[in-house]
C-alpha cells in the first residue's frame, strides 16, 4: 500500500512539474507592441514625387533595353550558379571585377547621371527579372535580390507594383532613408526588372 | 525510477525558476535599462521642441530688427533647442553608446551629450524597429519644421526690412512668413504627435514588462509553493519509507526475537543485515542473549540440583512430620486415657475430702481444716485441668459436638456476670456490661460453648488484674456478626509473647509471675470454639496497661 502511495506522490510530482514548466513558457510572450502609422500626407506627396522620378528612369528606353539584355544573359544561369555567384559577392570585402562591372556599365553611368541630378537619391540600382543586379551606383551587400520582400512585392509576379518601404537606417552612411521600388516594364507592360532608389530623409525634410 | 522521477521534477522546477528569474531580469531590464531612459530622452526632445517653438513664436512676434539683443538671444535659444532635439533624437534612434551616435553630425551629438553631463548618467538603447519608424517620421517632420521656421524667420526679416520702403513686397513677405509659420506649427504638431506616440508605445512596453514581471513573480511564487509542498510530501513519503525499512523493520525484528527469547526460546537471535546503529544494537542484543542463555542454563542446572536436595529434605521432613503426628496422636491418646484414669480417683478424692470437711468440721482443728481445704482446692484444680485437657483432646480429634441454636448474648453475659459478681465484690473489682442502646439480635451459637469462652476470658481478666481493677464487657452488632469485647486494665501481655498467646499450655512470663496457677489451655479452647462458630478472636494489649479480647459470633439467620 505504501508503494502505491509513493507512486501517486511521484506522479503528482511529474504532473506538477510539467504544469509549472508549461505556465512559465506560456508567460514568455512578446512584450513589444506593433504599430503601422502612415506618413503624413505632405511627406507622402514628396515621396510620391521622388518615386515619380524613378518611374521616369525605369521607363527610359536605354534602361529597358539593358534590363532585357541582362535577362537574356542570365536566363542560362542555374539556381546553383546564382547561389554560387551570390555567395562570392557577399564574401567579397572589396569591389571585385564581378561587382565592378555592374557599377561601370553604361546603365550604371546612366544611374550615376540620374543621381547627380537628384542628389536626394543616395543609392540607385536595378535588378533584372531574375533578381540579379544589372546596374548600380554603389556596392550592394548581395547580388541576388529575388529573395528580398521588396523585389518580390515590386516585381509582383511580372505585373509590377510601385511602392516604398519603411524608414531605414543606413549603417554605412549613418543616415536615415526611405527606399522606393519601381518596376521596369517592357513594351507589353510586363515587369522585367525592378529599380530601387534609396532616398535620404533629410531630402524629404528639406522639401516639407 | 524513483530517483529519475524526483530528478525530473526538480530539474523541471529549477528550469522553470531559472526561466522565471531570467524573465524577471529581462522585464526589469526592459523597464529600468530601456524604457525609462528612452521615455526621458523623448521628453527631453519634446521639451527642446517646445523651447524652439517658444523662441520661434517670440522671434516672429518681434517688430524690431533681427539684430537686437532679444532677437539674437532668441535665435541662440532656437539653435540650442534644435541641436538638443537632434541630439536626443540621434540617441533615441541609434543608442547613446553606439558608434553611429558618436560619429553622426561630425561628432557634435556626442560632444553635446558629454557637455550636458549625460555621458554615463543617461544610457539610451537604440530603438526597436517600431520605435525607429516613429523616430524616422519625427526626424522628417522636425526637419520640415526647422526648414519652415527658418523660412518664416527669413521672410519675417525681409518684411521688417522692406516695410518702410516697399509695402507691397513687405506684405507679401509677411504673408509668406505667416504661411511658413503655419506650416511649421503643423509640422511641429506632427512631430509632437509622433513623440507622444513613442512615449505611449514605451509606456505600453514598460507596462507589459511590469505585467510580465508580476505574472512571473506569481508564477515563481506558485512554483516555489508547489515545490515546497510536494517536496515536503515526497520527503515525508520517502522518509517514512526509509524509516520503515531502516528503523521500524529492524526494531520489529528485534522485538519479535526478544519476545520469543522471553518466552523461553533461548536459541532465537536477531538478524540485521545493515551496517548502521541498528546492526550494532542487534549485535549487542545477540551477545546479551548468548550470555543470558548460558546463565539460564547454569541456573536451571543449579535449580534442578537444589530442587533435588529440597525434595530429599522435604521427604525427610515429611517422615519426621508423620512421626511427630504419630507422637502427638499417641500423646493425645495418652493424655485422654490418663485424664480419664485420673479423673475417677480425683473425683473420689474430692468426694472423700468433701465428706471429711462436712462431717468432721466440729472435730477438726483449725490447722486440720485448713489443710483439708487446701487439699480439696488442689484436687479441684487437678480435676479442672484434666477436664480442660480432655476438652483439648476432643477438640484436636474433632470429637466436640456443637448444638447451635439462636442464643441471646445479652442474657448470656448477664448470667455470667452474676456468677462472677461475688468474686468481683470480694476483690473490689468493678465488673460491668455496657449494654448497647438498641437490643442485639440473636446469635447462632452453642450457648454452653460460648458461655465457656466468656468464662475463660473473664477468668483471665480477673486473674491478671489487681484488686479494685475494672473489667468491662460490651457487645455490638457489626454487619452479620456480633462483636463481644472483654476489657481489663491489668498486667497486659508483653509484645514479644503476643504471637503465642493462643498456643496450648502457653502462659506469658508476666502472667506466670502474677498468677502461678493456670493451665495455659483456656485461650486455645476459646479460639477453637469461636472459630468453630464461624467467628474470629483477637486482642489488643499493652504491658502494664491492660488487655481487651474481642470475638465475633454470627447473627442467627432468622435475625440477620
Amino acid at each position: 500500500m505504501r508503494y502505491v502511495g509513493l507512486a501517486l506522490v511521484l506522479a503528482l510530482f511529474a504532473v506538477a512539474g510539467w504544469w509549472v514548466l508549461q505556465k512559465q513558457y506560456a508567460s514568455t510572450d512578446s512584450q513589444t507592441p506593433t504599430t503601422g502609422a502612415a506618413l503624413a500626407p505632405e511627406v507622402e506627396t514628396i515621396l510620391s514625387a521622388k518615386t515619380g522620378l524613378l518611374v521616369a528612369l525605369a521607363a527610359d528606353s536605354e534602361v529597358v533595353a539593358a534590363v532585357e539584355a541582362s535577362n537574356m544573359r542570365n536566363a542560362s544561369l542555374s539556381a546553383d550558379d546564382i547561389r554560387h555567384l551570390d555567395a562570392e559577392w557577399q564574401a567579397s570585402k572589396t569591389v571585385t571585377p564581378q561587382i565592378s562591372q555592374f557599377m561601370t556599365n553604361p546603365t550604371a553611368k546612366h544611374l550615376l547621371a540620374f543621381q547627380s541630378g537628384h542628389p536626394e537619391f543616395k543609392e540607385v540600382f536595378i535588378a533584372d527579372a531574375f533578381g540579379l543586379n544589372m546596374a548600380q551606383t554603389d556596392k550592394t551587400s548581395d547580388y541576388y535580390q529575388a529573395d528580398e520582400a521588396w523585389w518580390v512585392n515590386s516585381f509582383n509576379g511580372s505585373a509590377g507594383r510601385i511602392l516604398h518601404g519603411d524608414i531605414e537606417f543606413d549603417e554605412s552612411s549613418q543616415t536615415e532613408a526611405i527606399s522606393a521600388y519601381v518596376p521596369v516594364k517592357n513594351a507589353a507592360g510586363k515587369a522585367i526588372g525592378v529599380v530601387k532608389g534609396v532616398i535620404n530623409l533629410s531630402a524629404l525634410s528639406s522639401e516639407l | 525510477m524513483l530517483l529519475a522521477s524526483i530528478s525530473f521534477f526538480f530539474l523541471a522546477v529549477a528550469a522553470a525558476s531559472l526561466i522565471g528569474i531570467y524573465q524577471i531580469g529581462a522585464s526589469t531590464s526592459v523597464i529600468v535599462d530601456r524604457e525609462t531612459p528612452f521615455v526621458r530622452s523623448i521628453e527631453e526632445a519634446l521639451f527642446s521642441m517646445i523651447q524652439a517653438q517658444f523662441a520661434t513664436e517670440r522671434l516672429l512676434d518681434l517688430d524690431s530688427s533681427s539684430q537686437t539683443d532679444e532677437s539674437v538671444q532668441l535665435k541662440q535659444t532656437l539653435d540650442t533647442a534644435n541641436e538638443r532635439f537632434r541630439m536626443f533624437m540621434a540617441a533615441i534612434t541609434w543608442g547613446s553608446e553606439s558608434d553611429a551616435f558618436r560619429q553622426a553630425d561630425g561628432g557634435s551629438h556626442v560632444r553635446a551629450w558629454q557637455e550636458n553631463g549625460y555621458r554615463g548618467t543617461l544610457v539610451v538603447q537604440e530603438s526597436s524597429p517600431v520605435q525607429a519608424q516613429h523616430a524616422g517620421r519625427v526626424n522628417i517632420y522636425y526637419g520640415g519644421y526647422v526648414n519652415n521656421v527658418q523660412k518664416a524667420i527669413e521672410e519675417r526679416e525681409r518684411y521688417i526690412s522692406l516695410e518702410p520702403k516697399n509695402a507691397a513686397e513687405a506684405e507679401a513677405a509677411r504673408i509668406a512668413s505667416k504661411e511658413f509659420q503655419i506650416k511649421a506649427r503643423h509640422l511641429a504638431d506632427l512631430t509632437a504627435e509622433n513623440l507622444r506616440e513613442m512615449i505611449a508605445l514605451s509606456n505600453e512596453t514598460a507596462a507589459g514588462s511590469a505585467e510580465t514581471l508580476r505574472a512571473t513573480e506569481d508564477s515563481v511564487r506558485g512554483s516555489t509553493l508547489i515545490v515546497s509542498v510536494i517536496g515536503l510530501l515526497v520527503t515525508v513519503a520517502i522518509g517514512l519509507s526509509f524509516a520503515e525499512k531502516i528503523i521500524v523493520e529492524p526494531v520489529l525484528s528485534l522485538a519479535k526475537v526478544a519476545q520469543a527469547f522471553g518466552a523461553g526460546k533461548l536459541t532465537e537471535r536477531v538478524r540485521i543485515e545493515t551496517r548502521d546503529e541498528m546492526a550494532i544494537l542487534g549485535k549487542a542484543f545477540n551477545e546479551m542473549a548468548d550470555r543470558l542463555a548460558a546463565h539460564t542454563t547454569e541456573l536451571e542446572s543449579e535449580v534442578s540440583k537444589r530442587t533435588q536436595e529440597l525434595k530429599q529434605n522435604f521427604d525427610k521432613l515429611q517422615l519426621a512430620n508423620d512421626r511427630l503426628r504419630e507422637l502427638d496422636k499417641a500423646k493425645s491418646e495418652f493424655i485422654s486415657v490418663a485424664a480419664h484414669q485420673l479423673r475417677t480417683p480425683l473425683s473420689a478424692i474430692k468426694w472423700i475430702l468433701g465428706l471429711l470437711i462436712e462431717e468432721n468440721a466440729a472435730n477438726l482443728t483449725a490447722e486440720q481444716k485448713s489443710l483439708l481445704y487446701k487439699g480439696f482446692e488442689s484436687n479441684e484444680r487437678m480435676i479442672a485441668l484434666i477436664n480442660e485437657m480432655l476438652v483439648v483432646t476432643r477438640i484436636e480429634s474433632g470429637k466436640v459436638e456443637y448444638k447451635f441454636a439462636p442464643t441471646h448474648i445479652e442474657d448470656l453475659i448477664d448470667n455470667i456476670l452474676l456468677d462472677f459478681s461475688a468474686q468481683a465484690h470480694i476483690r473490689s473489682i468493678k465488673l460491668s456490661f455496657e449494654r448497647p442502646s438498641v437490643g442485639l439480635p440473636y446469635i447462632k451459637a452453642d450457648p454452653d460453648k460460648i458461655r465457656q469462652v466468656l468464662q475463660n476470658l473473664i477468668e483471665n481478666a480477673m486473674h491478671y488484674t489487681d484488686d479494685k481493677a475494672t473489667i468491662t464487657l460490651n457487645a455490638l452488632e457489626k454487619g452479620s456478626m456480633i462483636e463481644v469485647a472483654v476489657r481489663d486494665n491489668g498486667i497486659g501481655i508483653p509484645v514479644a509473647q503476643q504471637s503465642s498467646i493462643f498456643n496450648k499450655f502457653f502462659r506469658a512470663d508476666n502472667a506466670v509471675k502474677h498468677q502461678t496457677d493456670g493451665s495455659g489451655l483456656g485461650l486455645f479452647i476459646a479460639k477453637a470454639t469461636v472459630e468453630k462458630h464461624g467467628g474470629t478472636i483477637w486482642f489488643e494489649s499493652a504491658e502494664g496497661k491492660g488487655t481487651t479480647f474481642f470475638f465475633t459470633v454470627p447473627v442467627s439467620a432468622g435475625d440477620a
